[in-house]
């Protein structure tokens, strides 16, 4: 068998619109999701009343169910519920954002929980108001602490994203299938996807490492 | 030193106290009780402190030293009792609180610098955002508060840059940027190795020279002979003596003081 390159160079163009695609789910997944996150992290922190409830149990049960059924139920049976048919671009979008907002839920909340109590306790014996002490001194120190585990998440949701072809949303995987079953070459065109992926992930992990190790140096 | 000598020291201090400003309690502390669950930290306590007074506060671990302070600014909600600074009360609202933290400088522990600003920024940010200073203001009186402290050359470095010592005496810079009424001192050189308490202490005389109230919880019972107006010696979450310090180390009747006198001197 042989390994034909000009395969991948003839349905170049079909594969870049795939990953533009790609690339698209990921950023409105992310978008959203941090808004989400930060919905879902406020209200865990609260420690008590119908937010955190709500947040506590959205959380858990996302973490504890695969993406790819929280995608097919909004796909498949949003339509029941919504009366309406969403676009397959939709909810992957929306199925990807509520994954991803569950995940960075815990992140945000792990990263504020992680800066000392003693750093708010001198802000306020100085008599700092509240919203500087959060926004100069409890997130600054967070948002630090968070960028590694973030990054994992951004990694998570590009890997994610691939799902999407199951309900036929016109992304790198769904177009390298759909010109493989036309030429038969699933071996390179299989082969490139992989390669996009991992351009894409590499250097995020590099990235993640490097800031782990500044972080390492930092906190003695 | 013969105990008279000092107990003549002591009286002219109380005295200096009393000619800086007519006698007047800048904190008075009524029935203040404070409880954890079950247990209590404060029973009742009655504390009082004279504007320009330093006091210092000793006694075993565990005994409401750390809390008296805290509940003094506000970082601890009082269960019973009352607390009045400058006229300010607590329990009172939110806005109450802030008030009292505003002139209260505390000095922690464990330093408690903000580790991502600089030593400059850490100074400026509390006179800026709680009591609107200006920018050039704030960073003159950062620079001359610093240098004070014997830190002007490290101004914009960053707290880790620097030793335990250096980085409470930027705390202390800190607080006092605030033009706080009263100071108070949280163990402020326990975390440090011992070659550094000097530094610290150093500070705080200084401080003790220009007529600010203080209230220090200390184990250095040396520093407290010789910089207190008067010594409290707190035990199971009440004031088991209070004396001025010559009075202080020569006290005989109190078990519970002689008991720890032993273990520490």
């Amino acid at each position: 068998m042989h390994f034909d390159t000009t395969v991948i160079v003839r349905h170049l163009p079909e594969l870049l619109s795939g990953l533009r695609l790609t690339l698209l789910l990921v950023l409105v997944a992310l978008a959203a999701g941090i808004v989400l996150g930060m919905i879902a992290c406020l209200g865990k922190l609260l420690q008590r009343g119908p937010l955190c409830w709500i947040a506590s149990t959205y959380v858990t049960v996302m973490r504890g169910i695969p993406e790819m059924v929280v995608m097919f139920w909004i796909y498949y049976c949003g339509p029941l519920i919504l009366g309406a048919k969403l676009s397959s671009f939709a909810a992957a979008a929306s199925s990807m954002s509520l994954y991803a907002g569950a995940f960075l839920a815990e992140i945000f909340r792990a990263g504020i929980l992680a800066v000392p109590r003693g750093q708010t306790e001198a802000a306020r014996a100085l008599g700092i108001p509240e919203v500087f002490t959060w926004a100069e001194v409890v997130l600054p120190q967070a948002l630090r602490t968070m960028i590694p585990a973030f990054i994992g998440v951004v990694t998570l949701i590009v890997k994610v994203s691939g799902l999407a072809s199951a309900i036929g949303v016109a992304e790198l995987v769904y177009e390298a299938n759909i010109v493989s079953g036309q030429s038969y070459r699933y071996f390179e065109l299989f082969t490139a996807v992989g390669i996009f992926y991992f351009a894409l992930i590499f250097p995020l992990s590099l990235l993640a490492q490097r800031y782990e190790r500044v972080l390492a140096r930092k906190t003695r | 030193m013969s105990g008279d000598t000092e107990a003549m020291l002591d009286s002219a201090k109380a005295e200096a106290a009393t000619r800086q400003s007519p006698v007047e309690d800048i904190i008075r502390c009524e029935s203040l009780t404070r409880r954890y669950g079950a247990f209590a930290a404060l029973r009742g306590i009655d504390f009082r402190v004279r504007r320009g007074e330093v006091v210092c506060v000793v006694g075993p671990s565990g005994g409401g030293k750390s809390t008296l302070l805290r509940t003094i600014n506000g970082l601890e909600s009082i269960d019973e009792g009352s607390i009045t600074v400058d006229g300010i009360r607590l329990p009172g609202s939110r806005a109450d609180v802030t008030r009292i933290r505003r002139e209260v400088g505390m000095v922690f522990q464990s330093f408690n610098l903000f580790p991502h600003m600089t030593v400059r920024r850490n100074v400026v940010l509390a006179p800026m955002r709680a009591r609107g200073v200006s920018r050039e203001e704030a960073d003159a009186r950062a620079e001359r508060l610093l240098s004070r402290v014997g830190i002007g050359d490290q101004i914009d470095k960053y707290p880790e840059q620097l030793s335990g010592g250096q980085q409470q005496r930027v705390a202390i810079a800190r607080a006092l940027a605030m033009e706080p009424r009263v100071m108070l001192f949280d163990e402020p050189t326990s975390a440090l190795d011992a070659e550094m308490v000097n530094e610290v202490l150093q500070v705080i005389r200084e401080l003790v020279g220009t007529g600010m109230t203080m209230v220090i919880v200390t184990h250095e019972l040396g520093f407290a002979r010789e910089a207190a107006d008067r010594i409290v010696f707190m035990e199971s979450g009440t004031i088991a003596v209070e004396a001025p310090p010559a009075r202080f180390f020569s006290n005989t009747t109190d078990p519970r003081l002689v008991s720890f006198l032993s273990k520490i001197l």
